[in-house]
């Protein structure tokens, strides 16, 4: 099955960064840092670098395997069974999140007389196409795509420079090292570890050979863009106000003289929140697959599409309850499965070797 | 509230429908597997969309996993 998926390493750093963009660039993990939203996200992105060097280590030490195929294999067929059903339940969560996210986003900024429902619906219905079509389908539309989210982000950036106060990066460190490296925890997990995703995708890239040099170049690219967005939110906005906002880059937008650009921030979490759907429940169709040992995901799109939205009405009571979660228990759940098991497989694998 | 349960049996109707000619050319080794398992996930993600339009939700999974995290680590989140 996935031996007949093929992306090319150009559509493979595309999704990455697509996925990477996703929802943080609006919701913005780093603003409870205040003026030192900029060095936890640094800290943050190390970190993700660490975590991409693992995934891909994996990755190549078990080529043309899934992420449920290598659990298999490094933990037996039962545990790695209950593995795997861990993180396709991840997977799944990890869309009916995103959904959540995208549909408050619009209620909040742009539709706000729609129900919630008809806005997630309508985007399901999207990706539902999308992934019919498959991975690589989804691979060119990217390439089509996603210039426009980088073309937006530098409009933006750029037409903000007037409102931009240095000021606002100071008192440097004023509540010490401590809050910056929770907060640094919380990005780390949000968005860099849940690229654990991929390994999911990364048997699908045509050119193996090109794995590590394509994923550090996407984490390094789409990193320094999420980095002038967080910039951009501080500089122009100010510590205070960012800490108080729910979605910073929407009103960092209105700031813009005689200009509606906030449309355009609708947009990108449109592109970006499209692919880490799509990609969060290909590996979940995929992984299900691979457990029932079928040849198709195919099948399966319509009614795992239908349960992801059900999964995101159903998540949160509200916008606050959806912040406190994501900010406060999120990072604790996700940790372990973005980097405890991985680190689990490559120690197997490495043990395995020397025995 | 009826109006909403109408348009979700709708849906799942639609969706049958739209996958049914697909179902039935599954080859025979995988048939059972692919129909138990889309009509589980169906029924699954139908069950759930109708409780929410009834407003009898069970507790939701993100409250189950802060309640876990709690035992386990031994820490108010």
């Amino acid at each position: 099955m996935m031996t007949n998926v093929k992306i090319s390493g150009y559509q493979l750093a595309l999704l990455i960064m697509g996925f990477l963009f996703g929802s943080t660039a609006v919701l913005n993990p780093t603003a409870m840092a205040g003026q030192d939203a900029w060095l936890a996200y640094i800290l943050a992105w190390v970190g993700g670098f660490m975590l991409i060097w693992l995934y891909v280590r994996i990755a190549l030490i078990n080529p043309s395997l899934t992420l449920v195929e290598i659990l298999k294999v490094t933990f037996g067929k039962y545990l790695g069974t209950v593995i795997a059903l861990l993180y396709i339940w991840y997977f799944l969560h990890l869309a009916a999140l995103v959904l959540r996210d995208f549909g408050e986003h619009m209620n909040v900024t742009v539709f706000y007389r729609t129900p919630m429902t008809f806005i997630i619906s309508c985007f399901a219905l999207l990706i539902a196409y999308c992934l019919r079509k498959g991975l690589e389908v989804t691979g060119r539309a990217a390439e089509i795509l996603m210039p426009y989210l980088f073309i937006f982000v530098i409009i933006i950036f750029f037409l903000l420079i007037p409102e931009y106060d240095t000021n606002n990066l100071f008192p440097f460190l004023e509540k010490g090292l401590t809050p910056v490296i929770q907060v640094a925890f919380g990005v780390l997990t949000f968005p860099f570890g849940e690229t654990v995703t991929f390994l999911m995708i990364f048997p699908a890239l045509y050119s193996p050979g090109q794995l590590k040099k394509v994923s550090f170049a996407a984490f390094g690219v789409m990193g320094f863009i999420i980095l002038g967005i967080i910039v951009r939110d501080l500089l122009s906005l100010g510590p205070d106000l960012l800490t108080r906002l729910v979605f910073p880059p929407s009103l960092s937008t209105e700031l813009t003289p005689e200009l509606q650009l906030e449309p355009l921030i609708s947009v990108n979490f449109l592109l970006g929140g499209w692919v880490k759907i799509t990609v969060c429940l290909y590996a979940a169709l995929v992984g299900i697959a691979q457990l029932l040992g079928l040849n198709d995901y195919k099948h399966l799109v319509l009614p795992l599409v239908l349960l992801a939205v059900g999964l995101a009405m159903w998540l949160y009571e509200d916008l606050f309850k959806m912040m406190d979660w994501t900010a406060n228990v999120y990072p604790y759940y996700a940790f372990p499965l973005q980097f405890g098991i991985p680190l689990l497989i490559l120690l197997v694998a490495k043990i395995r070797k020397l025995a | 509230m009826a109006l909403n349960i109408i348009l979700l049996v709708i849906i799942a109707i639609i969706m049958v429908l739209l996958d049914l000619p697909g179902l039935l050319k599954i080859e025979k080794k995988n048939k059972i597997k692919v129909l138990i398992s889309y009509f589980l996930l169906l029924l699954t993600g139908f069950t759930l969309g109708l409780l929410l339009i009834l407003e009898r939700e069970p507790v939701s999974p993100t409250v189950i996993i802060e309640r876990m995290l709690n035992l386990i680590l031994g820490i108010g989140l």
